[in-house]
Parts: structure tokens; C-alpha cells; sequence
């Protein structure tokens, strides 16, 4: 990381006039916790990256083989194969992969593809008690072992101790799993280090799964997971919340492997030129049309505080009494990390996990995930199924006030792979700061892919 | 739903029962469908994202999942009349 950016001082660095969110958090009602005091400003320069990166066939074969066939990626949650036998496929860039869940709880991978003519050996997620083929029968055990080839006598060149599935390694965090297609990848603890140090005060793993719900994107997969990378976006594609979120007085960090982007609510847009009022505030967080009435906030709050003091009341039934621990921040701001390459979970209560992958092997068409984590009492809900909106379907439709968000964003991205097919531009822009994320995300592709 | 736009405040949009947002500003007006294009009426630009956001309210009767980001949910009057 030392090699890669130099460290910016935060006290002296250029930055948006108006608040800091440091100064934000002086103000906090709760005590701050460690994590959100903590700034990594780096110098990631100011070089464009080549529109080819997005448009470029070439760009993307080398994108499968140097990144997807190599790095650690989110592949699915625990919870959603709970008892032995459970599988679940997860594919990347035209390559499927079984997960399956062991009779010791353990979880082993392979390549979904059975050893005797190739076909894809589970083509659904569900519940096997063996690995069987649906071509010619050749099956596996759990574990991978061969178990059965019909016919046995015909194959005499078959070996048992040889014929076993091929594992890719594995590794689990939070509940999450992640998998590596390259067998000879580096260890994930310190892939994973940087993120799990930061994460150890929200345990995503006593989270469930709400909601998941996944949608193809007519745009590669960096455009769409981009519009979700820095705040400075709200004030062209979000205006209507710039009255309560302070966009462009977002924090923003980068380590090595992963970066985050903390955006201040409850609190005005510094772009806005005029005085705003809790009142206004309030109707622009919470969506209350013009003639409706906005509560009232009891004497000695602000906004901020107030959202904080509502929002605590709204996830005490599923959070219980822990929401007394966290302070405004963790429940107003939005808390936005990305682990490279694709993985996008948010801190304390945000609820929302994104990932984002190419569609196949088309590099100009993607898949946009989104899972929402909740808290729970008592057992754990059975995890929500993925639900495939369709192509012209609005996120709204299933994810709601989110969804709304979402849809102002997917507004953009086709609009963007088109412009950048056409630019006589040979690079994007990025500033310097308020998209250091997405200029980390293109200095690690370039450690990773190359120019 | 109804809003005015945050770098215009004397212009309201406002959604309409056909889907259409109505943009208006000193006593002119226009039409624009929920992609922010114009369908009739004096005023013949709006925000394309604001014309979006205004239109696009999903039924309640037919959501898939809730969604929450902090303080937006549905449940937030009801509880801002328990704290005061």
C-alpha cells in the first residue's frame, strides 16, 4: 500500500468548505466509536483511466483471466445453504462453481462441472444427499470422493483416489463466503484483514437475510457498481435528498484492499446556497410531500438527532436494546465500504451488501445484487430467496424507498456505456478526492489486469 | 408527491394521476413524462431525475421487501409523534 498512494493529512488537505465529518461526529448525541474516527486520505493522482476499461473486449478477457479467475470473491451467504447438502451456484464471467455444505457443517467448492464429459454437474441451488450428474450418472459424494461410475467395467482407466472433485479454496467472513478460483491464490486472512478489523463492531453474522434481489444492468459491470462508489453524484442524480445529506462533505478512505465512503445525513448539501431549517431537512430525509405536515422536533434536537432518535425506535423491535450503543452517525450516515473487487457491505445498520459481476462473459451487459441484512430476536428467519427483477422492472418495486434511489442511478448507466461508446474522449475524469474510491478500484485493476 | 427542486425552489413538480409530472413556476407550467420528457405546457425543460424521483412511487400492496435508510422509512411519523 506504501508503494501504491501517499498519505494525505487531513487537517491540511483540499476539502469542501462547511463541516467536516469529523466535526459532525463532535456533535454527536452517543459516544463516537474508534472506526468512524479513523481517516486514510490517500493521493491516488489525478491520471484518467482509458474508456476501454468499460468498452473493450480485450480489456474484459484480460479482466477473467488476471482478476475473476484469480481473486477472492463474495460468492454467497452461509444462511443460505444451512444443513448438510445444501448447494448453491455461483458464477463469474461464463464459469459456475458449487458450493456445498458438509456432514461436519464445513464448506467445501468446486467447479461445477463433472469430470466425465463436463456438464454442469448442479445447474439450480437445492439439496443433494450426493453430487450425481444429470447426463450419465457419474456421482460424487459431499466430499468430493468418486462414488459411483454406471457401467464401471467400461472406464477401466478411471482411478478412484484420482477421479475426486476438484476443490478451489474457500474461506468465510460475517457469514459471508467467499471463494478463489485459483488454487494457488494467496491466503484470505490477509485479503480480508483490513475490512474485518473495521467490521469487528458490526457483526454482519448476527445479521439475516431480508431481502435479495438481483437485476441484469445494461452497462459492464465497473459503470454500475461506480454509481454506487462516491457521493459526489447526488447533487445531478439525487437532488431531491441534497436538502439532508451532505454530499460532497463525505469522507472518504482507502487501504489496500478495501476503501469506504462515509456520507453525513441529516445535515444540508454545502452546494445549496441558502439557508435550510430542521423543518426542511427533515421533509427532505424522510420524502413528506409539500402538503403534508413534518413532525415536530422536540426542543433542544436537531435534525440529525432526530432522524438518529427515530430510526433507534424503528430497529429496536428487531435490534433490541443494542441500538442504545450506537451513536447518530452509525444510524443516520451512510457507511459505504467496498472490499476489492466487487463486494460492497455497509456498516453498522445500513442493511445493504451490493455486488456487482459481469453477466456472463459479456462485458457490456452486468448483474446487480443487493441483499439487505437485518437484525433479528430469537431464531434466525430462514434467509430470503434471490428475486430476478426483470430487465424493464424497477427496483422500487421490490425494494422500495431504496429502490427509488436505485432507480434515479440505473437511470444513468445505460446512458453511460453509450456515451462512453462514443466519446472521442480516450479516458473518464475523476477528482481527486470525492472519487479517490473509484480511482482506488482502477489503480487495483491495474495492479491486478494492467493498463 | 409533490417537491420543489433544491437549486430551483420556485419551481414545484408534482405528480399527476396519469403517471405525468407537472412542473410549475411563476404561474407557468408543463407537463413531462417520468423520463423527464416534455408532453405539453409552456415550461419545456425540467430535471429528468426529479421528474424520475416524483414518479416513481411503488404501491405499498405490492412491495417484495421493506427498505430502511435511516429515518425514511414509512414507520417515521408515527414514531416522531412518540418522542415529542
Amino acid at each position: 500500500m506504501a508503494e501504491m498512494f501517499k498519505d494525505l493529512d487531513p487537517d491540511t488537505m483540499p476539502r469542501s468548505p462547511g463541516l467536516t465529518y469529523q466535526d459532525l461526529l463532535d456533535q454527536d448525541t452517543h459516544e463516537v466509536p474508534d472506526v468512524l474516527r479513523l481517516q486514510s486520505p490517500k493521493d491516488v493522482g489525478l491520471n484518467e483511466f482509458a474508456k476501454e476499461r468499460y468498452t473493450s473486449r480485450d480489456y474484459h478477457e484480460k479482466e477473467v483471466k488476471n482478476l475473476w479467475m484469480k481473486v477472492w470473491q463474495f460468492a454467497a451467504r452461509e444462511e443460505e445453504i444451512p444443513e448438510v447438502g445444501d448447494h448453491i451456484r455461483y458464477d463469474i464471467a461464463g464459469t459456475s462453481f458449487l458450493i456445498v455444505r458438509q456432514e461436519n457443517g464445513e464448506l467445501k467448492a468446486y467447479p461445477n462441472a463433472c469430470l466425465h464429459r463436463g456438464r454442469m454437474l448442479k445447474e439450480f441451488d437445492g439439496h443433494a444427499s450426493e453430487i450425481r450428474c444429470a447426463f450419465h450418472g457419474f456421482a460424487w459424494t459431499l466430499d468430493g470422493c468418486l462414488k459411483d461410475v454406471p457401467a464401471r467395467w467400461d472406464f477401466p482407466q478411471i482411478k478412484d483416489e484420482e477421479f475426486s472433485l476438484p476443490e478451489i479454496p474457500i474461506a468465510t467472513w460475517a457469514g459471508f463466503i467467499f471463494i478463489n478460483p485459483d488454487q494457488d491464490c494467496e491466503p484470505f486472512e490477509p485479503f480480508i484483514k483490513d475490512l474485518a478489523d473495521q467490521f469487528e463492531r458490526w457483526d454482519l453474522g448476527a445479521l439475516y437475510v431480508q431481502a435479495h434481489v438481483a437485476r441484469i444492468m445494461p452497462c459492464n459491470w465497473k459503470i454500475a457498481q461506480e454509481a454506487f462508489c462516491e457521493a459526489y453524484h447526488v447533487n445531478g442524480t439525487h437532488p431531491q435528498i441534497m436538502r439532508s445529506l451532505g454530499d460532497v462533505n463525505s469522507q472518504v478512505d482507502v487501504w489496500d484492499n478495501c476503501s469506504r465512503v462515509i456520507t453525513p445525513g441529516g445535515t444540508p448539501s454545502p452546494l445549496l446556497d441558502y439557508e435550510l431549517s430542521d423543518e426542511d431537512m427533515l421533509r427532505a430525509m424522510m420524502d413528506i410531500p409539500l402538503e403534508a405536515e413534518v413532525p415536530t422536533i422536540p426542543e433542544g434536537m436537531n435534525a440529525r438527532g432526530f432522524l438518529a432518535a427515530m430510526s433507534r425506535e424503528g430497529l429496536r423491535a428487531d435490534a433490541g436494546d443494542k441500538v442504545d450503543e450506537y451513536c447518530d452517525a452509525e444510524i443516520v450516515d451512510s457507511i459505504d465500504y467496498t472490499q476489492f473487487p466487487n463486494f460492497h457491505p455497509w456498516g453498522a445498520f445500513n442493511k445493504i451488501v451490493y455486488r456487482f459481476r459481469p453477466n456472463g462473459d459479456d462485458h457490456r451487459t452486468s448483474i446487480m445484487e443487493c441483499y439487505q441484512l437485518m437484525p433479528f430476536q430469537g431464531e434466525r428467519p430462514p434467509a430470503a430467496p434471490i428475486f430476478w427483477l426483470g430487465n424493464d422492472e424497477k427496483w422500487s418495486s421490490a425494494l422500495g424507498f431504496l429502490g427509488r434511489v436505485f432507480d434515479q442511478d440505473v437511470f444513468n448507466m445505460p446512458k453511460v456505456q453509450m456515451g462512453l461508446e462514443s466519446t472521442y474522449k480516450p479516458g473518464v475524469t475523476l477528482s481527486g478526492y470525492q472519487e479517490s474510491k473509484v480511482r482506488w478500484l482502477h489503480q487495483k485493476l491495474t495492479e491486478w489486469v494492467g493498463e | 408527491m409533490s417537491m420543489t427542486h433544491p437549486f430551483d425552489v420556485d419551481t414545484t413538480y408534482e405528480l399527476l394521476d396519469d403517471g405525468n409530472v407537472r412542473v410549475s413556476c411563476g404561474g407557468k407550467s408543463g407537463i413531462f413524462t417520468g423520463e423527464g420528457i416534455h408532453v405539453s405546457g409552456d415550461i419545456r425543460q425540467a430535471d429528468p431525475q426529479v421528474c424520475n424521483w416524483v414518479n416513481n412511487v411503488p404501491n405499498p400492496d405490492t412491495q417484495k421487501s421493506v427498505s430502511r435508510i435511516a429515518g425514511r422509512d414509512d414507520a417515521g411519523a408515527k414514531l416522531a409523534s412518540h418522542l415529542s
